[in-house]
């Protein structure tokens, strides 16, 4: 049984922020925002390592996480359950998240500072809809 | 469930429509832009695709150039994108197809995050919607190269769908090939316009430096034909040597229209003199030399009054040193010089010659009466001493003829010799009884046939008399 169908999808495209909270070893939350949650398949999603943050930290303490996705469509709100399975730092995936990275940042005279550090992925566990 | 298929068969028929349609045209044509807005047309036609542009890759490589553009208010033909700048340039770059569902949003993200790290935006040209959220931009790759991208864009968010890039795609494969050999095409033509445009102009430097030179040259014959008439001036006339000879004969061919020989005359109260002189070099120089020889020649006989040609001849040499010899430099200029002077009433000849002979024909054969080794001028022959005049008594009939090295060092082409003394000794043998116009024409006759088909090395002067 696929975790992430069709009806996901358009929230997957990074038309709306999403949430994602962690936690770290002590119990201690933290909620931020990030421009998008990349499609990988219907079991993993994506999200960018650009700068080492809370988040980043607390996902080396406590691998599992929740992702709040919106559709741009229908207002659809869904809590991804997910869990930190690895990072890649090359391949298809890195190179597309990379490139669309670099598209930007390059206009924006932030080439080479704005960069991809690595796509990190994530096990989707499970799917509640919201709203 | 039927009307999504519905759709879809619809939009299947569509594709494969605009698919034939480019396919025939692309067959068609072989004109970049023509190709290039043709496929934007159809995209607008069929897809509602209402901006679209096309660039092609510089050979720089470095740089993409608008070709076709559809649907924009300002005109983006020619401008560029950098490879590696924005959306377009980055597709170039990688070389990989990106759709973008959200530009501004993105935009505005970076912007705060480059305010924040105090960086300065890029100024780059707008190519394309400065407003676009929505943008699918693929490489144009033909055998592994990239030619340009191709993109589509709009002001909406999220407006491509996968079934889109999937067409857009399609396209720019099927125009990748056509639009390959219309690059190729368009170099070979641009490479054919310069290398025409570069013979145009070489065509026309070449006759105007063709026309230039045919007036310099125009300008130096014409003065060079001038300055002739002047050095004729100073050879003596034929009606002067009539008043004093009844038999002589003259040649005086410079190799060029000017040339250095020279011979000269200056009637005495007890005869005359009978001079003939080799100038250094031949042309221009060799006349600038003729023409100072001669006139020093007339004031030292104008303002001395020498019996001895010895002392006439080393006042000649004298002169023409202190002439000639004001720079540092070693004087490389003089002349070979022959004087004659003769009495005819005591039939007396006198000779002195610098480097130049004087043969003497009569019954008994020819006898050269050789000058001094060294001629007049040259500092090389500075040391060297004339010798004394020689006078000999002649009889009436007897012939005598002075020739500058033009008759010697003549080049023949069979034997690969010079003309030499010894032949002209033998043909003044065979030729004494003649009139000594006859001599000279004869002369020139065998040289000529000597000399075949070798070129003329020099000037050639002859003075032939047989005194009265």
């Amino acid at each position: 049984m696929p975790m992430i169908t069709e009806q996901h999808l358009p929230a997957l495209q990074g038309l709306i922020p999403a949430c994602v909270t962690t936690c770290s070893a002590a119990g201690e939350p933290n909620t931020t925002v990030i421009s998008q949650v990349w499609y990988v398949d219907e079991d993993h999603v994506a999200l960018s390592h650009q700068f080492f943050n809370k988040t980043r930290r607390n996902i080396a303490e406590n691998p599992h996480a929740v992702v709040m996705i919106l559709s741009p469509e229908n207002g659809a709100t869904f809590d991804l359950s997910i869990t930190y399975a690895r990072t890649e730092t090359e391949g298809p995936l890195f190179d597309e998240m990379d490139m669309k990275l670099e598209a930007i940042a390059s206009m924006t005279g932030m080439s080479g500072i704005f960069k991809l550090l690595g796509a990190d992925i994530y096990k989707v566990d499970s799917i509640e809809q919201i709203v | 469930m039927e009307e999504n298929l519905e759709e879809k068969l619809a939009r299947k028929t569509k594709e494969l429509e605009i698919m034939q349609r480019v396919a025939v045209a692309l067959n068609a044509s072989s004109e970049v832009k023509t190709i290039a807005s043709l496929m934007l047309n159809l995209m607008e036609e069929y897809f509602d695709f209402q901006h679209s542009i096309l660039l092609v890759l510089r050979p720089d490589e470095e740089v993409l150039e608008v070709v076709a553009t559809h649907g924009y208010e300002v005109d983006n033909l020619g401008k560029t994108v950098k490879v590696g700048m924005g959306v377009i340039g980055m597709v170039a770059k990688k070389q990989r197809l990106m759709r973008m569902a959200n530009l501004g949003a993105q935009r505005k993200y970076m912007q705060a995050i480059s305010k924040s790290a105090g960086t300065q935006a890029v100024e780059e040209q707008i190519v394309g919607l400065p407003d676009s959220e929505s943008q699918v931009a693929i490489p144009m790759m033909a055998e592994d190269r990239l030619l340009g991208v191709l993109s589509i864009e709009s002001k909406k968010i999220n407006f491509y769908n996968p079934q889109d890039e999937t067409l857009v795609t399609t396209l720019a494969n099927l125009g990748a090939v056509s639009l390959k050999n219309a690059l190729y095409l368009q170099q070979v033509e641009e490479a054919r316009e310069q290398l025409r445009q570069v013979n145009a102009n070489l065509e026309q430097l070449v006759t105007e430096r063709t026309k230039e030179l045919a007036d310099a040259h125009a300008d130096i014959v014409s003065s060079i034909s001038y300055a002739s008439r002047i050095q004729r001036e100073f050879i003596p006339r034929s009606t002067t040597l009539q008043d004093h000879l009844e038999d002589f004969g003259v040649v005086w061919q410079p190799r060029d229209v000017v040339g250095g020989d020279f011979y000269w005359f200056q009637p005495q109260e007890n005869g005359y003199l009978v001079g003939l002189g080799d100038c250094t070099g031949h042309g221009v120089p060799g006349a600038f030399m003729s023409l100072v020889s001669i006139s020093t020649l007339n004031r030292i006989i104008r303002e001395n009054d020498l019996e001895d040609l010895t002392s006439l001849l080393k006042q000649f040499d004298a002169s023409l040193r202190a002439q000639l010899g004001r720079s540092d430099e070693e004087n490389r200029d003089g002349l070979d010089f022959g004087l004659c002077h003769l009495n005819p009433n005591k039939q007396q000849l006198r000779f002195v010659g610098a480097k130049m002979s004087l043969f003497h024909m009569n019954g008994d054969g020819v006898t050269e009466i050789s000058g001094a080794r060294k001629s007049i001028g040259y500092d090389t022959a500075r040391k060297r001493p004339f010798r004394d005049e020689i006078e000999i008594t002649y009889s009436v009939g007897d012939t005598f003829l002075m020739a500058s090295d033009g008759v010697i060092d003549q080049m023949g082409s069979e034997t690969r010799m010079c003309f030499g003394k010894q032949r002209l000794e033998k043909f003044l043998t065979e030729h004494k009884e003649d009139s000594a116009q006859q001599i000279c024409d004869e002369l020139i006759t065998t040289l000529s046939v000597y000399r075949g088909e070798n070129t003329v090395l020099d000037d050639v002067t002859v003075f032939c008399f047989r005194p009265n």
